[in-house]
C-alpha cells in the first residue's frame, strides 16, 4: 500500500498558487467571474445555465462539463459557469447521485488550480461535503503557509464547516498570533464550536483592548456555549459607560432578545441604565435597541 | 349591546389573520342589557390612514364589498366572510378594525391583520425588525427549534424533496411549517420572499439578513439579532454572493416570465427546480449552495418563498389548483407513478413521521406546526394537500398564506 | 499497545500506517488490528474525524491479505450497517470478501449499505493510505458493494428480490456504469443456484456470535464512584447517577447533538422513543427507566438535550430523562466504556451503544454498533423484573435485584424496588422486611464472624470461665466493622457502619472496660441498627416513606 501526500498535487503549484492566494482577494474574483467574456463565452455560459436538468443522464455532456471545471486555460467565466451548473444539477437532477463521484473526483483534480477564485470555490464544495481530501490540504496549507492554496481566513472558515476536524490547535495559534485581522475572526468563530473554549471567548469579551468586533463574536460564540455567562457579562457591558456604542447595542440586544421576562422588569439598575441610553447622546443603533428593550420588558 | 365575532371560525385573537381568499367569520348578538332582537348592522373597516383594508362578503362567491349589512338575532351566529382587499396587506398586528355599527354607533370593534408575504426588499423597518426578531429566536443560538429545519433539509432527505415532482409541494410544506412556527413566536410575521430575479439591495444589509465580507462571512449591525445566529454549534452565516447584490438578480437565473413560461403543464413547469431554483442556490458560495448545508442560512427559507411564489403565480395563470387537472401535477401514471413521497396520495417526510427505507432513517421535526386560523393541510400533510393553497378549490384547503402579487383565484 | 502509539509521543498517520502494514506481516501480532479498531482506542485520541476514517480505513483493507478474522467481523458489518463514508464502505465491502465464508446474513448488510452510500458516493482509490482519488482511476463503494454481493452468489439469493425490483424501476441513482454492474450482479447472484436451493438463513446464530449483543459478567460491573456522578436532565434538573438509576432497570442509549450520521445518533434516540412507546403499551413505563446520555455534555445544554428529544418523540418526566454528565464524565466512562473518543471537546467517531441496567445501576447487558432491535432490549430489561400478582389479579412487576451469585458483599441483600402505584403498603412492608430479614441469616463466614463478634462479646460476661474468649470476639467485631466500612463506602452511606461502630464502642469500652449496666444491650441495639442499615438500599428505604403517596398519585391516575 502506499502512503500518498495529499499535498502532493497542490505542491506541483505550488509558488503561482500562494502567491494568488495572498494576492486576490474574494471580490476581485468576484469582478473576474461576473464581468465581461466575449460574446463565445456568454453562448456557453447560456447553454450551460439550461443543461442542469439533464446532466447526468449523458454521459459525454457530464464529461464535457467536467472537462471545462478542469480546463485551465479556459476562460474563468466559463469554468464558473460550469461549476454552477454542476451545483445546481446537484439539487434538481433526478440522478445526480449517480454522477456524483464523477463530480467529486473532478473537483479534487483541481483544487490547486491557478485560478484562485476556482480553488476557493472547489474547496468549498468539497468542505461541505466533509471531504477528508479538501480538509487535509486546508489544514497543511494553515500549519505550512508556503503550501497555503488559500489565505488562512479562508482556510478556516472553510474548515468551520465540519467541527471534527483538527483545525482547533492551529486555530488557537492563529487567535495568539493572527497573520491578520480576519484570520483571527475566522479561528474564533471556527473555536467556537469547541465547548470547552468558553473561558477563551469570556476572556477576550472581558478584555477592552481588543478591538470591538472581536468582542462582539466573543460575545456571539459565548452565547452559544454558556448563555447565562454571557448574559451577566453583557449586562455589566450596558452598565458600564466606558464601554463602546457598537459593543453595548450587541449586549443590549442580546439581552433584549434572549433574556427572561420577569428578570429583566426587576432590574432597576438596568432599565434605569437603558432609559439614559434611550435619550442620551449614543449612537442611533443604541438608541433604537434601548427603545426595543423598553418596549419589551417595560414595568 | 354586546357582539361576539369569529374570524376563521374562531373568537380566539389567534385566529385573527385573514389574506387574500375569503376567510369565514360570524357576529352574534349576546343576550344581556340593551339587546334588542333583531337589528340590522352594517360591518367595515375602521377608517384608517396606514395599515391594511378589509373587504366583504356575504358569501364566499358573492363579489366583495367594503361594506355589509347583517341583520341579527339574539344568540344566533351570522355568517359572513372576510379578505384582505388585494394590494392593501397590513404592515402590522392588528392595524385593521372590523367595526360593526348600528346606525352611527360602534358596537364592536375586532382587530385584525391582513397577514401576506411580501418582498423582501420592500419591507418596512417595522416588518423586517419584526421578522429577523422572530427568526433570531427561532434559532435560539442554536440551541431552538431551528435545529429541525436544518436537519431535515439534508443529504439524507433529498429524496423526499428534490429531483422529483413532489418539490414543489414539499417545499410549500416546509416554508409553511417555518412560517407558522415563526408565527408562534411573534403572529404579525409572513415569510417575505426574495425575488432573485431582480436586484434586491435592502435584502442583503447589516440590518436585514446581512451584508457578505469579502471572505463569505455575513456581517450584521449590532442591533440585529441574527448576529447570534448558529447552526451545527458554529455561530455565523458562510454566504459569498458570485454577484452584486446591490445591482444585480442571482446569477444566471431565469427572470419571472421565462420561468412562467416553461409551459402550461406541471411536467414543464416542474423544470423550475433547475433554472432559477437551483442557479438561485448556486448564485453564492457557501453554505446555500449544496443541499447538505442549504438550510444553515435564513436566505434559503426567502429563496424558496420565492420559488413557491413562482409556483403560485404560475398555478394562478394557468388555473392548476386543482389536483384532479392532469396538469397540475407529473403523476407518471403512465410509468406506474413516482417514487414515494412524490406521488399526490403519499403523505411528506418528515411530517408523517415514517423512516426506514425507502424514507430516511429518521424523521426529526415532528408533525406539521398547526395554525389558529387554518386548519389545512393538518398534521401529516398529503402532497396532494399544498395545492389549493387559497382555498379556491375547497374552502378547508385554505393554508393561511398568500402573496403580495397574487390575487385570490 | 506500544506506548509509543498514545499521548504526546503518538504517531503521525504515517507512522500509523508503517505500523499497520508491519503487523500485517507480522501472523503473530495480527490479532492487534481488530483491538485498533476499537473507537476509545487512544491511537485515535485528538484525532479528526476525516482521520479516524483514513486509520480505520487502513486497518480494515489489512485484512484484505490476512483474512478476515471473526474478531474483526463485528467492525466491517458496523461500517455496512451505519457508515456513511465511501472509503470505508468500499474497504468494508472489499474485505468482506476475505472472510473465512460467505454467509447468507452478510447480504442484508450489503443492502443495508448500498442504501446507506448511494447518495453519497464517490470514487475512492484504495490503494491509497486515505483512499483519495484525484486523477488516477478507482473504485467506488456501490461498486464494491455490488462485487461482494456476487461473491456471496447463493448467499445472495434472499435479497435478488430487493435487487431486481431496483433493477427493473431504477430511480436515477444508479449511473449507466453502475447499472451494467447491477446486471452482473443479480445475473451472478441468479446463476449461482436453482431458486429452490437457497441456503438455510442462520442470520440469528451468526449475529449473536458477532458480539454486537455483550453479556456483562458480574466481575466487570461493578464500579462505586459511578453513583455520586452528577447528570443533568432536559430541565435543568440534577440528579446523582445512583438516585436515578438504582432502584430499577433502566435502558439507556449514547447520543450526541451535534452527531452528523442520523444512522447513529438521531435513529437511536428516536428508537429509544420507540422503546418508551412499547414499554408504555405493555404497561412497564412506570417499571424500566430510560435515559439517553450525550457523550458532548459541555456543548448539550439541557435545551439542546429537551430539543433533541422532542424532535425526535422523546418522552421526557421523571422516569424517563435527556442527561448530560456535570460531574462525573470520567466516571461515566468508566461504568459504560462507550465506544468513543474526542478531539478536543468533540467526539471524532462513536459507535451505536445501548445499555440495559439492573436495579443496582449495573450493565447487565449491551448493545453495540449493529442497529439494535427495540423488541430485544426490552426483553433484556423485562428479564430483571418478576411478576406479581396483586389482590386484585393485576399484573405487577418488581425490579429483580442483583442475582446473590453475582454479589461480592457478604451481609448483602437482594435490593427491592417496586413499580410505584401498583404496590399496597402491605407489599410494601413485606418486600421491604423480607430481605431485612433474609439479611440477618447468617450465609457466609462474614456473617457469623459478625454474629459471633456482638452476641459473643455480650454472653462473655456470664461465662467466668472464657475470659479468654474476649480478644477473639473483640477482633472478630473490628473485622465486621472493616467489612461494613467496605460496603458503605460502595453505597454510598457509611451509617449503618456509624451506628455499629458506635455499638462496637459502647459493648467493648462502656460495657467491658468501664462495666456499665446498659451499655452491652445498646450496643447490640446500636450494632443491629447498624447492620439493618447495610442490608436494606436507600431505595428500599425510601420506598418505605414513598408507599403512601404513590398509593394515592396511582388512585388518582386510574
Amino acid at each position: 500500500m502506499s502512503m500518498k501526500k495529499t499535498g502532493k498535487t497542490a505542491t506541483k503549484k505550488r509558488p503561482a498558487a500562494a502567491k494568488k492566494a495572498s494576492a486576490a482577494t474574494a471580490s476581485g474574483a468576484k469582478a473576474k467571474t461576473a464581468g465581461g467574456g466575449s460574446r463565445g463565452d456568454k453562448e456557453q455560459i447560456r447553454a450551460l445555465s439550461s443543461m442542469s436538468g439533464d446532466i447526468c443522464e449523458d454521459a459525454k455532456k457530464l464529461q464535457s462539463v467536467l472537462d471545462m471545471i478542469k480546463d485551465a486555460s479556459a476562460p474563468l467565466p466559463v469554468r464558473m459557469a460550469a461549476l454552477q451548473t454542476m451545483l445546481a444539477a446537484s439539487f434538481s437532477a433526478a440522478n445526480f447521485d449517480a454522477c456524483r463521484p464523477d463530480f467529486l473526483a473532478a473537483l479534487r483534480s483541481v483544487v490547486a488550480d491557478p485560478e484562485l477564485e476556482i480553488r476557493q470555490r472547489v474547496l468549498g464544495i468539497l468542505s461541505r461535503e466533509h471531504d477528508g481530501y479538501a480538509q487535509q490540504v486546508l489544514l497543511d496549507g494553515l500549519r505550512e503557509p508556503a503550501k497555503a492554496l488559500l489565505p488562512p481566513e479562508k482556510a478556516l472558515q472553510l474548515l468551520s464547516y465540519d467541527i471534527h476536524t483538527e483545525a482547533y490547535p492551529v486555530a488557537r495559534q492563529i487567535i495568539q498570533n493572527p497573520p491578520n485581522p480576519a484570520a483571527k475572526l475566522e479561528a474564533m468563530r471556527l473555536l467556537a464550536a469547541d465547548a470547552a473554549s468558553a473561558p477563551v471567548f469570556e476572556k477576550i469579551l472581558r478584555n477592552k483592548r481588543e478591538p470591538e468586533d472581536v468582542r462582539q463574536l466573543s460575545a456571539s460564540a459565548l452565547h452559544g456555549l454558556d448563555p447565562q455567562k454571557l448574559q451577566e457579562h453583557a449586562r455589566k457591558i450596558v452598565l458600564d459607560k466606558s464601554e463602546g456604542d457598537q459593543l453595548r447595542a450587541t449586549s443590549l440586544t442580546a439581552i433584549t432578545q434572549f433574556a427572561k421576562h420577569p428578570d429583566m422588569i426587576k432590574d432597576s439598575a438596568l432599565q434605569k441604565r437603558v432609559d439614559e441610553l434611550r435619550t442620551g447622546e449614543g449612537s442611533a443603533a443604541l438608541k433604537r435597541v434601548s427603545r426595543r428593550f423598553l418596549a419589551k420588558f417595560s414595568r | 349591546m354586546a357582539i361576539e365575532v369569529s374570524i376563521n371560525g374562531s373568537a380566539a385573537p389567534g385566529a385573527r389573520y385573514v389574506t387574500w381568499a375569503p376567510s369565514p367569520c360570524s357576529a352574534r348578538l349576546q343576550a344581556g342589557a340593551g339587546a334588542t332582537s333583531p337589528i340590522t348592522v352594517t360591518l367595515r373597516n375602521k377608517p384608517s390612514a396606514s395599515g391594511g383594508t378589509v373587504v366583504f362578503y356575504s358569501k364566499a362567491t358573492a363579489a366583495p364589498a367594503n361594506t355589509l349589512s347583517l341583520t341579527l338575532t339574539v344568540g344566533t351566529p351570522v355568517s359572513f366572510f372576510v379578505a384582505g382587499e388585494f394590494g392593501k396587506a397590513s404592515v402590522s398586528d392588528g392595524d385593521v378594525a372590523l367595526q360593526i355599527l348600528n346606525g352611527t354607533t360602534v358596537l364592536s370593534e375586532t382587530p385584525l391583520m391582513v397577514r401576506i408575504r411580501k418582498n423582501a426588499n420592500t419591507l418596512t423597518p417595522g416588518e423586517r425588525d419584526r421578522f429577523v426578531a422572530a427568526f433570531a429566536q427561532l434559532n435560539n443560538k442554536g440551541a431552538g427549534r431551528f435545529v429541525d429545519f436544518r436537519n431535515i433539509h439534508t443529504q439524507a432527505g433529498k429524496p423526499e424533496a428534490h429531483g422529483a415532482p413532489g418539490f414543489l409541494p414539499w417545499h410549500r410544506a416546509f416554508m409553511l411549517d417555518l412560517e407558522r412556527e415563526l408565527q408562534a413566536i411573534d403572529p404579525s410575521v409572513a415569510l417575505p420572499y426574495w425575488r432573485f430575479d431582480q436586484k434586491a439591495p435592502a435584502l442583503f444589509t447589516l440590518d436585514f439578513l446581512g451584508s457578505s465580507n469579502s471572505n463569505g462571512t455575513v456581517q450584521f449591525s449590532p442591533t440585529n439579532p441574527l448576529q447570534f445566529w448558529a447552526t451545527d454549534g458554529t455561530p455565523g452565516i458562510i454566504r459569498r454572493p458570485l454577484f452584486n447584490v446591490a445591482s444585480e438578480p442571482a446569477q444566471n437565473v431565469l427572470t419571472e416570465a421565462q420561468t412562467l413560461a416553461l409551459g402550461n403543464k406541471f411536467t414543464l413547469f416542474r423544470g423550475m427546480e433547475g433554472n432559477p431554483h437551483g442557479f438561485a442556490h448556486t448564485s453564492f458560495g457557501g453554505s446555500i449552495s449544496q443541499i447538505p448545508t442549504a438550510a444553515k442560512d435564513p436566505l434559503f427559507f426567502l429563496l424558496h418563498a420565492n420559488v413557491d411564489r413562482l409556483w403560485a403565480k404560475w398555478q394562478k395563470k394557468f388555473g392548476r389548483f386543482n389536483t384532479t387537472l392532469a396538469a397540475a401535477f407529473d403523476s407518471n401514471a403512465a410509468t406506474g407513478g413516482n417514487r414515494i413521497g412524490h406521488n399526490l396520495s403519499d403523505t411528506m417526510w418528515p411530517w408523517n413521521g415514517v423512516t426506514g427505507t425507502p424514507r430516511p432513517p429518521t424523521a426529526p421535526g415532528g408533525p406539521m406546526a398547526d395554525s389558529p386560523s387554518a386548519r389545512a393541510p393538518g398534521l401529516k400533510p398529503k402532497v396532494q394537500d399544498l395545492f389549493d393553497y387559497q382555498g379556491a378549490v375547497a374552502a378547508t384547503s385554505w393554508l393561511g398564506f398568500d402573496y403580495d402579487d397574487i390575487p385570490f383565484a | 499497545m506500544p506506548e509509543v502509539l498514545v499521548g504526546r509521543d503518538r504517531l503521525s498517520e504515517v507512522q500509523f500506517a508503517a505500523y499497520v502494514a508491519e503487523l500485517k506481516t507480522d501472523p503473530a501480532r495480527s490479532s492487534l488490528l481488530a483491538d485498533l479498531l476499537k473507537e476509545d482506542n487512544p491511537v485515535y485520541e485528538q484525532r479528526g474525524t476525516a482521520a479516524t476514517v483514513r486509520m480505520r480505513g487502513c486497518i480494515l483493507l489489512a485484512f484484505e491479505h490476512l483474512g478476515l478474522p471473526g474478531s474483526a467481523l463485528i467492525y466491517v458489518l458496523e461500517e455496512l450497517d451505519n457508515g456513511r463514508d465511501a472509503y470505508l464502505l468500499a474497504a468494508a465491502a472489499r474485505v468482506l470478501r476475505s472472510s473465512a465464508a460467505p454467509k447468507p446474513a452478510m447480504a442484508a448488510f450489503l443492502i443495508r449499505a448500498l442504501t446507506n452510500i448511494r447518495d453519497r458516493d464517490d470514487i475512492v482509490n484504495l490503494q491509497n493510505y486515505g483512499g483519495y482519488s484525484v486523477s488516477e482511476p478507482g473504485t467506488t463503494a456501490v461498486r464494491e458493494i455490488l462485487e461482494s454481493l456476487r461473491w456471496l452468489g447463493v448467499n445472495a439469493r434472499a435479497v435478488l428480490p430487493g435487487l431486481e425490483a431496483a433493477r427493473a424501476k431504477p430511480d436515477g441513482r444508479f449511473s449507466t456504469l453502475m447499472l451494467d454492474e447491477l446486471d452482473r450482479t443479480i445475473d451472478a447472484v441468479r446463476r449461482s443456484a436453482p431458486a429452490n436451493e437457497s441456503p438455510e438463513d442462520d442470520c440469528c446464530g451468526f449475529l449473536s456470535g458477532l458480539g454486537a449483543i455483550r453479556l456483562w459478567p458480574s466481575s466487570s460491573r461493578g464500579t462505586t464512584r459511578i453513583h455520586a456522578a452528577v447528570l443533568e436532565d432536559q430541565d435543568g434538573n440534577k440528579i446523582k447517577f445512583g438516585d436515578f438509576f438504582r432502584g430499577q432497570p433502566s435502558i439507556v442509549a449514547f447520543f450526541y447533538s451535534r452527531c452528523d450520521n442520523p444512522r447513529k445518533c438521531s435513529l437511536t434516540i428516536a428508537k429509544l422513543a420507540r422503546v418508551q412507546t412499547m414499554l408504555a403499551d405493555q404497561g412497564l413505563e412506570n417499571c424500566i427507566r430510560t435515559a439517553a446520555i450525550t457523550y458532548d455534555p459541555e456543548y448539550d445544554l439541557p435545551e439542546r438535550l429537551r430539543g433533541y428529544g422532542r424532535s425526535r418523540g422523546v418522552r421526557m418526566d421523571g422516569g424517563h430523562r435527556m442527561l448530560r454528565a456535570t460531574d462525573g464524565m470520567g466516571a461515566l466512562r468508566a461504568h459504560f466504556h462507550p465506544g468513543v473518543n474526542f478531539i478536543e471537546s468533540l467526539v471524532n467517531r462513536h459507535r451505536v451503544e445501548v445499555y440495559v441496567l439492573n436495579a443496582s445501576g449495573e450493565v447487565v447487558v449491551s448493545f453495540e454498533r449493529i442497529r439494535w432491535d427495540e423488541g430485544a432490549v426490552i426483553d433484556q430489561a423485562v428479564k430483571l423484573l418478576t411478576p406479581l400478582s396483586s389482590e386484585d389479579g393485576r399484573s405487577l412487576t418488581v425490579a429483580v435485584p442483583p442475582q446473590p451469585t453475582r454479589r461480592k458483599e457478604p451481609h448483602s441483600s437482594p435490593e427491592t424496588d417496586v413499580s410505584p402505584g401498583n404496590r399496597s403498603v402491605a407489599r410494601e412492608i413485606l418486600a421491604t422486611a423480607l430481605p431485612v430479614v433474609t439479611a440477618f441469616l447468617p450465609k457466609c463466614p462474614m456473617c457469623w464472624v459478625a454474629y459471633l463478634s456482638f452476641l459473643g462479646i455480650v454472653s462473655l460476661r456470664w461465662v467466668s470461665y472464657a475470659t479468654w474468649l474476649f480478644p477473639l470476639f473483640a477482633g472478630l467485631m473490628l473485622i465486621n466493622l472493616g467489612s461494613l466500612w467496605r460496603r458503605g463506602l460502595r453505597r454510598d452511606s457509611l451509617a449503618g457502619f456509624y451506628f455499629a461502630a458506635a455499638g462496637a464502642f459502647s459493648i467493648l469500652a462502656l460495657g467491658m472496660g468501664l462495666n456499665l449496666p446498659f451499655a452491652a444491650p445498646t450496643g447490640v441495639v446500636l450494632t443491629l441498627v447498624g447492620s439493618l442499615l447495610n442490608a436494606v438500599s436507600p431505595e428500599t428505604l425510601r420506598g418505605f416513606a414513598r408507599a403512601a403517596p404513590v398509593k394515592q398519585t396511582s388512585n388518582a391516575s386510574r
